[in-house]
């Protein structure tokens, strides 16, 4: 509808956009702005978690790894026969489930972070390039982006897993790619739509480098896409990882891990569901956080978001 | 025009007109008092830059605001008898289309894509009246000749993709002119057209009213367009209508400060200026406005008392009128 | 006569559109054979409807994209996007640009010092508080308050917006601004500080302006030399106030008839009837040959379908050009290329 752009700023450019004031001018008054609607509870919860998971030697009551068989299955401690000693209660080793999930939590961060980085900067590295050159580059990278996108990613892994064997750096190395290969499409898209922006051309036309037009016009341009496709990846890993470990190629046992926890549980689910809920609850309450932190991220960094 | 078509009959009578928008930052006064009158056969401007006002008073007419937060919030609207404003929504239905045409300035955005123009151009005819699928053909094509679109029997299934950007223009008259309205609200229609396609199509619309009689409110920024189109115009600032009569006395002899100051401001062919007349300061926020005049603060015949009460309307002697302290003297 | 600051020769500018399912392999003729000259301190407009070709031969003139054929000189030497390096460079400190869209043009994350300053920086001019005080000079310069500096595009008007896309333009001291629609998307009273302003800079600058626009209005009164084009080629070239004055050109005649007269009692003129000549599918002979009203008046002569009068012409000095055969004064078309006729042959 054409209309509802003409309050906003005028269906001319018109000269009455005048109630910005002199303070919504930097980053921190904006995201002070934007406190008004910030998804609070999601923040807590993420918030928690990276705690817990930064200070997991201190706060976990009982070593992830203890054995302990004489202790094994007690209830959570609204129970009988539960205690606070073991919160959410005990698993078929005797092991602290509450000490199990913070730590567990700790290596999914970690690896799900560590992927995201390292395939975040490759494929924004190779979106940027592509996007911005066209041509026969952007045709090869396309076509790998492609086939990579093309592919399974739960079933790959399996198999590269299985074949190289079990451990966080080849999990690591297989997850990767993938996530390159997203990032890549994402930021190739954008940066073709930047590219031809009229500042992009006024750039050149003042003798800017690609270097430089790539550096402080392309990228700041598409820095807010980047960073929400990084939060929301870092969900979907922690996800890809809980599928890995709990189909038992993820990360290696003993290790606590959410999806490992989920399946040697699962027999036990009718009589003792502790085992199982608590690590599943983790799994839900993260991943839904983080995409909704995702979101209101996006919001956040659009200056042009505030003026509503 | 003809003295057959035109007749003093009021077609469309706006009374005091105030459509508001609820915003964050406070109430919005999009249209704040706008009265005038559109007499059949007869060709009324609503002159005004972005922010006057000029877009929402013709969706207010149709009651088709594009936000849920703006609201009509006093006024009348009366149309042929009936107070629009008052009817229902099943009523305003029947006049939105049929009656009451509305064209707008972006034609590629007012056809879909994905529709052939003779079902465009056929579809408020389906709406509104009950014709056989033959009928509905013989008379699209009857409109789009009307509208100058060569072999219309031929083209009338293609997409609006396939037309020129002048021709999607009068594909977009088309679909408002099948119904034979009295009165066609115009948005803008020629602001994005080369300025020989604008010729074009301000000639085929006044040829649609020679020989229909139909009305119409032609709404621009363009003070050129207005003088080959209207016979009276309207000139609107912040919300409201600051002055009004025929064209040729607001054309000749401007009394507002701000009619004057927009015709000193804009350059035209044959009148050579050193300097054009600049406008001091920007349009105002129209969500603070005052109880003044809203021009105030960039006019340059302002008095104390224009600043704390919006002048009443003096005459100009030829059926018009003006809203200035500095004229009222 | 001054020598030119910058010079168009025979610029060409063809694009192919891809066969596939929508395009259909087709040549679009965007600028085909344009050829003119830009005095130090003055404005040569180049006017024309969508299709023209005026934007694309901006674009040419900025080296945003290579010609299909031909070349740009600047203060007499050749310039190219893959000549030499130094020519270039200088180029570009010399040539800058204003395009129609404030807020496209500023980029939105970008603080406006900075905005201002990066012409700057590239060049490695200057740095630390020399230039802040320029780029505060610079906004002074344009009517913007220097305190707001900081601020981001989006928290300017639109009129605001432009001024400081020109304050940009001007960082570097450029000889040439290449206007592009500089006005049209703003407001009817911001449209006047912007001329204003624009008319202003080239007195105390001394700089010259391509204007390139559809707006006649605006362009007779900024203007010192115009140039129309239709279908990618100049037909028309001469001093502005002559070209509104006498208009030799069939289509010149036809895009001032057309403009609105602000006197209600001055009608629209004869309006041209058909089309924009499609650039992908051009009339042969003269482009203009099927909607011109003299052709119809001279009883169809044949040499408008058969030569191109932008190439059949000599042209003896490129200060007034004329592409019609029948007008101007070094006009090819003689009586002999007139069909008979009975009755008064009207004399062109």
């Amino acid at each position: 509808m054409c209309c509802t752009r003409f309050w906003i700023r005028g269906s001319g450019t018109g000269d009455h956009v005048t109630s910005v004031t002199d303070e919504q001018t930097t980053l921190a008054t904006r995201v002070l702005a934007a406190s008004r609607r910030v998804p609070v509870i999601p923040l807590a919860i993420l918030a928690l978690l990276g705690l817990s998971a930064l200070l997991a030697p201190i706060i976990a009551p009982h070593p992830p790894l203890e054995i302990d068989l004489a202790n094994a299955f007690l209830p959570p401690f609204y129970h009988d026969g539960g205690s606070m000693t073991y919160p959410l209660g005990t698993d078929q080793l005797g092991r602290d489930i509450l000490s199990r999930v913070i730590y567990g939590g700790r290596i999914s961060i970690l690896l799900a972070l560590g992927v995201v980085i390292i395939g975040g900067a490759i494929g924004t590295l190779l979106g940027l390039i592509s996007g911005y050159r066209g041509g026969a580059t952007d045709s090869i990278v396309q076509r790998g982006v492609e086939a990579t996108l093309s592919l399974p990613t739960i079933m790959v892994a399996i198999v590269f897993v299985y074949i190289i064997g079990q451990s966080i750096a080849a999990v690591v190395l297989i997850l990767s790619p993938f996530i390159a290969a997203s990032f890549a499409r994402m930021v190739r898209g954008e940066t073709l739509s930047v590219r031809n922006m009229q500042y992009v051309l006024l750039a050149r036309v003042a003798g800017a480098s690609h270097m430089r037009i790539i550096l402080r016009h392309i990228l700041p341009n598409v820095a807010g896409t980047i960073i929400v496709l990084a939060t929301l990846e870092v969900g979907s890993l922690i996800l890809v990882e809980a599928t890995l470990s709990f189909l038992g190629v993820g990360i290696p046992p003993p290790m606590p891990a959410w999806g490992l926890m989920v399946d040697s549980g699962r027999e036990f689910l009718t009589t003792r569901y502790w085992l199982t809920l608590f690590p599943c609850l983790a799994i839900v309450l993260t991943v839904l956080s983080i995409n909704w932190i995702g979101d209101w991220l996006r919001n956040v960094l659009d200056p042009k978001q505030q003026l509503e | 025009m003809s003295d057959v078509t035109r007749s003093s009959e009021t077609l469309l009578e706006v009374v005091d007109l105030r459509t508001f928008i609820n915003t964050r930052q406070g109430v919005l006064k999009a249209v704040d008092g706008a009265s005038f009158t559109v007499r059949r056969g007869e060709t009324v401007g609503l002159v005004g830059e972005s922010g006057s006002g000029k877009t929402m008073t013709c969706l207010s007419v149709m009651r088709l605001l594009p936000v849920a937060s703006a609201e009509i919030v006093a006024g009348e609207v009366w149309f042929d008898g009936k107070n629009l404003l008052e009817a229902s929504e099943a009523e305003m239905r029947r006049v939105r289309g049929r009656d009451i045409a509305l064209i707008m300035q972006d034609a590629l955005a007012a056809l879909s894509p994905v529709l052939s123009i003779g079902e465009q151009v056929g579809e408020p005819l389906r709406h509104h009246f009950s014709y056989s699928d033959a009928d509905v053909r013989s008379r699209v094509i009857e409109v789009l000749d009307a509208v100058k679109i060569p072999r219309p029997s031929e083209r009338l299934d293609e997409y609006p993709h396939q037309f020129s950007g002048g021709m999607r223009q009068r594909i977009v008259a088309a679909m408002g002119l099948g119904t034979s309205p009295s009165l066609m609200l115009a948005d803008e229609p020629t602001t994005a057209l080369d300025v020989t396609i604008q010729a074009q199509f301000i000639m085929l619309i006044r040829e649609v009213q020679e020989s229909t009689g139909m009305s119409v409110l032609w709404v621009t920024h363009d003070l050129g367009v207005v003088a080959q189109t209207c016979d009276r115009v309207n000139v609107m600032y912040a919300g409201r209508i600051v002055e009004s009569g025929e064209v040729r006395r607001i054309l000749k002899r401007p009394l507002h400060p701000y009619t004057i100051a927009l015709m000193e401001s804009v350059p035209s062919i044959g009148t050579k200026r050193e300097k054009l007349y600049q406008i001091p300061g920007q349009a105002p926020d129209l969500r603070n406005l005052g109880a003044g005049c809203p021009f105030y603060a960039r006019c340059p015949a302002r008095m104390d008392i224009c600043e704390n009460e919006f002048p009443s309307a003096t005459d100009d002697g030829a059926g018009g009128f003006v809203h200035c302290w500095a004229v009222s003297q | 006569m001054t020598s030119p600051i910058l010079e168009a020769r025979g610029l060409v500018k063809h694009f192919t559109l891809s066969a596939g399912m929508f395009g259909t392999g087709a040549t679009v003729r965007a600028v085909d054979g344009v050829s003119f000259s830009v005095e130090p301190g003055k404005t040569l407009a180049i006017v024309g409807e969508s299709g023209s070709g005026k934007t694309t031969t901006a674009r040419l003139v900025l080296l945003l994209e290579e010609p299909t054929g031909g070349s740009i000189h600047y203060q007499g030497e050749r310039v190219s996007i893959d000549g030499d390096r130094e020519v270039l460079k200088r180029y570009r400190r010399s040539v800058q640009a204003v395009f129609q869209d404030p807020y496209s043009s500023l980029s939105p994350r970008m603080r406006v010092k900075d905005i201002i300053a990066e012409p700057l920086r590239i060049h490695n001019d200057m740095s630390g508080s020399e230039l802040e005080d320029r780029v505060a000079e610079l906004l002074e310069e344009v009517g913007v308050s220097p305190g707001r500096a900081k601020h981001y595009p989006h928290q300017f008007s639109g009129g605001q917006a432009q001024r400081i896309a020109i304050a940009r333009a001007l960082a570097l001291r450029p000889q040439l601004i290449v206007l592009d629609e500089p006005v049209s998307a703003l407001d009817m009273s911001i449209r006047a500080q912007i001329l204003n302003l624009l008319v202003g800079l080239q007195a105390r600058f001394g700089l010259s302006y391509l204007l390139i626009s559809h707006d006649l209005s605006m362009v007779e009164h900024m203007s010192h030399d115009v140039g129309v084009m239709y279908a990618g080629q100049l037909v028309e070239f001469t001093d502005a106030e002559r070209l509104y004055r006498d208009p030799q050109h069939p289509y010149t005649e036809a895009l001032l008839a057309a403009v609105p007269s602000l006197d209600p009692d001055v009608p629209l003129g004869n309006i041209v009837g058909g089309e924009v000549a499609n650039p992908a599918n051009l009339p042969t002979g003269c482009r203009f040959h099927p909607r011109c009203p003299l052709r119809t008046e001279l009883g169809s002569p044949p040499i408008c379908e058969t030569s191109d009068p932008v190439t059949a012409k000599v042209k003896k000095d490129s200060s007034r050009l004329c592409a019609c055969h029948f007008r101007g004064s070094d006009r090819i078309g003689t009586d002999h290329d007139r069909p008979e006729k009975s009755g008064s042959v009207h004399q062109a």
